[in-house]
Parts: structure tokens; sequence; C-alpha cells
């Protein structure tokens, strides 16, 4: 696994080189563009990364998960993974972290464990990609985009919790 | 976008004023802070990603892949411009393979190369629903932990349901403009 990467990047360097491209002026266009995507990208993800920690300082995040821990165990998903399924879409990284203590906390290869990993596995920070994809959009507006998303991500969780039984 | 966000903001703001007032302040500056510290690593990443794009354009790697998946792009982005096919197919491989960090770069090019709505909102559901075929980062991090049971097979038949779902209500809800 630890190979794909390198040896695609190889490969595109020594190909560039064969159909004499120019290498380094390539990395400085690319740069150069990584610069502007980030001038683009910061105002939005400032505003979910604010929202994100006044929604983990209120409480609200924790409140969400105790309110929707009992409707949400009648269709299979433990109550020790709301938080997870709540914080997915909106951060990467805090799911991760909370991935880390469940691990820590039921042992990696415990039913919770594995469910978790597969809700990670099979899901995306949908709020980052929503915000990253229509920030240099002209339409800003992403109508259904995000709804689409957390249902059918919801629906994989569900799947998830399911398959972590039966596999 | 918009609504959950105001929703969400104006509800933790009213509790904090009741048990914590201070913290109003303190996590939203906090969050910009992390936001600014996370941008500068993207940066990093993408400046290396978009330079790596750049050459693939260079050699035409790029239409080598679109016209590979040219099917099942003509049939999920209908009526784009060759150059967004072009940024699409970057896009779906570099995320089937798990390298995600690769592929948001070529997904934002893409978006901005569209001309038709439904085709944006299509990509950025397939995006979340994620098409990892390896998921490299979980399996990472369950490896160094030991990890005994596999969980490649039970991730692949999820990611594959949820994807079809949201492709599924993407062609129902979402109207052709």
């Amino acid at each position: 696994m630890i190979y794909i990467v390198p040896v695609v990047i190889l490969i595109t360097l020594l190909t560039a080189v064969l159909k004499k491209v120019n290498i380094y002026n390539s990395f400085i266009i690319g740069t150069k563009d990584s610069l502007h995507l980030m001038l683009d990208l910061l105002p939005y993800l400032i505003s979910i990364f604010m929202l994100l920690r006044i929604f983990q300082a209120s409480g609200l995040s924790n409140m969400l998960s105790n309110v929707l821990a009992t409707p949400l165990s009648y269709i299979g998903i433990p109550k020790e993974l709301i938080e997870l399924l709540i914080l997915r879409p909106i951060s990467g990284t805090g799911s991760l972290t909370i991935l880390e203590n469940l691990y820590q906390k039921f042992g990696v290869d415990s039913y919770v464990s594995r469910c978790a990993s597969v809700i990670m596995a099979s899901n995306d920070t949908i709020l980052y990609i929503v915000a990253v994809y229509f920030s240099t959009s002209k339409d800003k507006k992403s109508g259904l985009a995000i709804p689409i998303s957390i249902f059918a991500t919801f629906i994989g969780a569900i799947l998830a919790c399911i398959l972590c039984k039966i596999l | 976008m918009a609504i959950v966000f105001s929703i969400i903001l104006i509800i933790s703001t009213i509790i904090l004023l009741f048990i914590e007032p201070d913290l109003v302040m303190q996590s939203l500056i906090t969050g910009a802070n992390d936001s600014v510290t996370f941008c500068i690593k993207l940066f990093c990443i993408y400046a290396l990603w978009l330079s790596i794009l750049n050459l693939w354009r260079e050699i035409r790697f790029d239409t080598f892949l679109a016209n590979k998946l040219k099917f099942i792009l003509k049939k999920l982005f209908p009526k784009e411009n060759d150059n967004c096919y072009n940024y699409l197919s970057i896009n779906l491989s570099a995320n089937m393979l798990g390298m995600g960090s690769a592929g948001t770069p070529a997904g934002i090019k893409a978006v901005e190369n569209m001309r038709i709505k439904k085709n944006k909102i299509m990509l950025v559901v397939i995006n979340s629903t994620s098409i990892q075929i390896i998921p490299t980062t979980i399996l990472a991090l369950r490896s160094t932990l030991n990890s005994k049971v596999d969980i490649i097979l039970p991730s692949l038949i999820a990611t594959i349901f949820s994807t079809f779902i949201g492709i599924l209500l993407v062609e129902l809800l979402v109207k052709d403009k």
C-alpha cells in the first residue's frame, strides 16, 4: 500500500522527462495554483471550523447524540457510535480522534470498533467537500447536495453495522 | 449549507450564553485559528498535487484516463466539456485508490469547468459517500494497533451501497438545469 503514491509520482516524473516537459515549471505553476486556491478556500474553512468548535463547546453535539441514541438503537446503531456519526460529516480530524478513542476503550477488533472503522472508511467529510467544491464555482448554492449525501451515508452506516454483525 | 450553519451557530450561542458566556468568543476564535493551521497544511498538500496534476495534463495522462472512463463519465455527468471530463477522471480514480488528497484539487477544477448544477451535486455526493476501494488511512491506523480482523470487505460493500443510493437520489430528486 505504501508504494502506490511514490510509484505513481515516479512514473509521472519519468514520463514527463521522456516527453520533454518542464517539470520545474509545472511545480511552480502548481504551487501558484495552490496559493490561489487557498485564498478562495480559507473563508469557507474558517466558518466550518468555527462552527465545529462552538458546536462541541456548547455541548450541543453531546445533547444531539443523547437525543438520537434511543431511536437509532432501534435500527441497530450502537449508542457509542452516535457521536462519530454526527461529527463524521463535519470534521475529518475530529472524527478520527473519536475513532481512536473507541479503539482504546473497546479494543480494535470489538464490534463497536469494527462498525466505527467501516463508517469512517465508507464516508467522507461532507461539509468540507461541499464548501471546497463550491468555493470556486460561480453558483454558490449547493442545493440538495448536503441532504442527499447525509442520507446516503446514513444508510451506509446502518448497513455497516449489519455487515459487521454477519461478516 | 447556509441554513445548517445559522441554526447550529444560533443554538450553540444561546446554550453557551446560559452555561459559559466566555466560551462563545473563545471557541469561535479557536476555530478560526484551527482553520488557518489546517489551511497551511492543505496548501502544502495541494501544492504538491496540483503540480503533479499539471504534469499529468502535460503528459496527457488525464485524457488517457478520461478515454478509459468515458462511458461512465458521460452517463453520470452528461453534457460537459472534455476539460471537465479530464479532471473528473483524475478525481474519481484518485479517490478510488485512496489518494483523496490528490483527488480533491482535481475535483475543484472539475466543478469550476462544469456548466450543469446537477452534475456539481452529483460529484459532491459521489465524493461524500466515498468510493475508496482500499481505505488506506483506517487500515494503517488499525494495523498499528495489531488488528486481527479485516474490515475491507464490509467497507467496500457499505461504500458501494451508499454511493449507489446517493447517485439514485440525485437522479430522482435533482432537476436537470
